[in-house]
């Protein structure tokens, strides 16, 4: 009998803790879950903003931590994805500003990588990647974000909303960064 | 009569914009109607809805290729997730400060609980072990698992938060002392002192030993200093001799940093693991056993209340004992003139003629030389030799730089530190001083700097070669050029398509894997040649000069082996016609430049041929200049 009622936490706690508690758990499960999902197409966004895939991992964990936040405050979220990608994009960007001019850290980088991809690749060749690494350095950061998040599969809607931009805008620099792209043939 | 307006006679072109939106299915209903029926109708129109779906393929190509290396999600980030998500929460618990009401609510509730339980002795042990597990649960007061990674992580951000404000210096004093392994006794050795200023990127460097043995630098690189400040702090054989020449080879610095801890690491081969005791996170890098360092294991103590770092210890691997540098303090101060002074242009001190600026000691730094100014030594030839074995001549971004000190530097970047670890294997049976620094991107951070080749001439022949026949990403609706010439040739009476196909898949695909190499074959004669010309290595032993003349043959027998292949494999696709009117043009021994030119033709021509490709080219003009290439490769 004692037994019993040791192991009802409501009796210790009080039972609105408890509840508290269970909802607690019941929400970090459902944002690992959701991390589990979401984790390599934010991944790859952040990545692309950072340069540095152990600051791009940090941001995104970031943003699930603060979706968390928000979800225990019983906030409103009209759109998951583009809420996760506008929050990634915007620790992203803050942290390049405080890193100063990290856009061209960036560019070298890219430049770096896509020379060391081809020393491996049979399928890849040298020239090409060069020349590839070189139009994705001709992209402004707007035509940049935009093509990236076009490509995991946001509507110009949700891209509109992550970059804070019009729908129309959207095109606009989809249309250019694409440009720039199918010239590099 | 009634003209119709021009604008009917001549619908209006969609805009770049317009023109996106429609293919994305983006545009209004309404203007999606208007916008296919004159895509339907315009030939410019549907000639720039291909450019732009050229454009996304092309980008989608180059946004696969920059994906970061770590993006597979292991189950142990998962869970280093599901920490840290736990951490949070907790945390956010207590910044919610709680409702008066709801407290006394609680209270006045848990007293008469706890008044009612108070009779009962095992309801109260048991509730206690209950909140004791709670306690556990929920924080990490007991878990002792931490990611390494996450720790460095987190103590490079809180380096990042020491730097000087404006108006400031910051002053570090680091105690040096050898951990005697039985009794845990501290034998002082020295102490050090660096004061960083927030104008000027120079560092004020003071080493002090306990004999009263004192060095004073203000440096740019505190690297330049390594070999003094290491001098001072292990004068009087205080420190294994072997494992002091190779801190000071190193060019180590005695700073507790991570960045110095991470150049220690990278020079074992083990795993850091970390593990939580109290208040510290440690980290553990075991070296390999028999490590020419002489070092066992590095030991790095980051506090886990804010990730400042605490000491970084290296344990000998002779009689296991710790060389320990404990950071004893840390303070901002302002930045007094006294102290400007000090951190005053480089320039300006050497041009002053007070004694105290002649004095301060020469410090001679090994710089990098170019080939033009340096001479090829017998271990620059075994250092590329023991490259060469593992083909890192073949393409790969790691370079050998003659050092002005005589010694040797490789560095680079690779895709993956399984194959750093192949380099370095390679690279320990090289009796010579060297240093190694090869990175894998993820690395490639915090200032780390990569050095262009010795030798440019190289990578701007690459760059400049561009052919404009290549294409990437033509993937729609086309095939290639002599698809048809393959199917016809692998076509056998009984045999379904998809198993011609099949074969026409793998036959391309080692055509453009040899062409491939082929280039890379010659690209490392070229580099070959820049590296040892007559020039560089005018005075080799005849032993060395072997060494180079067979990497030579190697890389020559590779190309000649290669071509001989694909000339066998094409031959008979090209026909006897041609074949046999490609058999005179038959030349003699190339120059590498030459035989770079033509391997990168080869490469283009087996590309255009046997990749898909929108374009119709000249298939049997192609392939016979092909084969003229492979005849003259292959003499």
């Amino acid at each position: 009998m004692a037994q019993e009622h040791i192991l009802n936490l409501s009796q210790v706690f009080g039972s609105e803790q408890t509840e508290n508690l269970r909802r607690t758990q019941q929400l970090e499960e459902r944002i690992v879950e959701l991390y589990v999902t979401m984790r390599p197409s934010l991944l790859g966004f952040a990545y692309h903003v950072v340069g540095s895939s152990g600051e791009a991992e940090d941001l995104v964990q970031s943003a699930f931590l603060k979706l968390f936040d928000q979800l225990k405050r019983d906030a409103q979220i009209q759109n998951l994805r583009s809420w996760l990608y506008r929050v990634v994009h915007n620790l992203a960007i803050d942290y390049v500003r405080r890193k100063g001019n990290r856009e061209s850290v960036q560019a070298e980088w890219v430049a770096l990588r896509s020379l060391t991809e081809t020393a491996h690749s049979a399928e890849h060749n040298l020239i090409q990647n060069q020349r590839i690494s070189g139009s994705l350095k001709a992209l402004n950061e707007r035509e940049r974000h935009c093509l990236m998040l076009r490509a995991e599969g946001l509507s110009y809607g949700e891209i509109g909303d992550v970059l804070e931009i019009s729908p129309k805008a959207v095109s606009v620099y989809l249309a250019r960064g694409l440009k720039k792209f199918g010239g590099a043939r | 009569m009634n003209v119709p307006g021009k604008h009917l006679l001549i619908p209006p072109h969609l805009s770049d914009a317009h023109l996106v939106a429609y293919l994305d299915g983006e545009l209004p209903r309404a203007e999606m109607d208007a916008a296919r029926s004159h895509v339907e109708s315009c030939w410019s129109c549907r000639s720039r809805a291909s450019e732009v779906q050229a454009g996304i393929d092309n980008f989608l190509r180059a946004r696969t290729t920059l994906l970061p290396d770590d993006a597979a999600l292991s189950d142990s980030r998962v869970e280093q997730f599901r920490e840290r998500l736990a951490r949070h929460a907790i945390a956010s618990e207590a910044e919610i400060p709680p409702l008066p009401e709801r407290i006394s609510h609680w209270h006045s509730g848990f007293r008469d609980r706890m008044a009612a339980f108070l009779g009962h002795r095992q309801v109260l042990v048991a509730s206690v072990v209950v909140v004791c597990l709670l306690v556990v649960m929920f924080t990490d007061s007991l878990n002792t698992r931490v990611s390494a990674d996450v720790v460095l992580l987190r103590a490079e951000k809180h380096e990042t938060s020491e730097l000087p404000e404006a108006g400031k210096v910051t002053r570090t004093s680091v105690r040096v002392a050898r951990v005697d392994h039985n009794s845990n006794a501290e034998k002082p050795l020295g102490s050090l002192t660096f004061v960083r200023d927030s104008v000027s990127p120079l560092v004020y460097v003071t080493a002090k030993s306990v004999s009263g043995e004192a060095e004073t630098e203000t440096v740019k690189d505190v690297r330049q200093i390594a070999k003094p400040l290491l001098h001072v702090l292990f004068s009087n054989g205080a420190i294994d001799t072997t494992l002091a020449q190779y801190l000071i080879s190193q060019q180590w610095i005695p700073d507790v940093s991570v960045g110095e801890f991470r150049r220690l690491a990278g020079w074992g081969s083990g795993q850091v693991s970390a593990r939580r005791q109290g208040g510290t996170f440690e980290l553990h890098y075991p070296f390999a056993p028999n490590h020419p360092s002489g070092i066992a294991e590095t030991l790095l103590r980051v506090s886990a209340q804010d990730y400042s770092l605490t000491s970084l210890s290296i344990i000998a691997a002779g009689d296991a004992s710790e060389y320990r540098f404990t950071r004893t303090s840390f303070s901002p101060e302002p930045r007094t003139p006294e102290l400007a002074r000090i951190f005053a242009p480089v320039e300006v001190a050497k041009a002053s003629t007070s004694p105290a600026a002649r004095s301060l000691p020469e410090v001679s730094r090994p710089v990098r030389l170019s080939y033009a100014n340096s001479h090829a030594s017998e271990g620059e030839v075994s250092v590329a030799e023991a490259l060469h074995r593992v083909d890192v001549c073949l393409g790969e971004e790691v370079y050998l730089f003659p050092m002005s000190d005589g010694s040797l530097l490789v560095q680079g970047l690779v895709d993956s530190t399984a194959r750093r670890e192949i380099i370095r294997q390679a690279l320990k049976s090289v009796a010579w001083p060297l240093r190694v620094e090869v990175y894998v991107p993820r690395e490639l951070k915090n200032g780390s700097e990569l050095y262009k080749s010795p030798d440019p001439t190289v990578l701007d022949l690459a760059n400049e070669n561009s052919p404009a026949s290549t294409t990437l990403a033509d993937l729609s609706g086309s095939s290639m050029p002599l698809h048809e010439t393959l199917y016809a040739h692998f076509y056998k009476p009984g045999t379904s398509s998809e198993d011609v196909n099949k074969q026409v898949a793998l036959f391309s695909d080692e055509i453009v894997t040899l062409a491939r190499q082929t280039f890379l074959h010659a690209w490392a004669l070229k580099r070959l040649d820049g590296e040892f010309s007559p020039e560089r290595t005018s005075g080799l032993p005849a032993a060395a000069l072997q060494k180079i003349e067979q990497m030579r043959r190697d890389h020559d027998r590779w190309i000649s082996t290669i071509t001989h292949r694909q000339t066998d494999m094409l031959s008979p696709i090209a026909g006897a016609e041609i074949t046999s009117s490609v058999a005179r043009a038959v030349a003699g021994r190339e120059s590498s430049d030459t035989l770079l030119r033509l391997a990168q033709e080869q490469n283009d021509l087996v590309r255009s041929l046997f990749t898909t490709s929108q374009r119709t080219s000249e298939t049997a003009n192609s392939l016979t200049r092909l084969l003229v290439v492979l005849r003259h490769l292959g003499s």
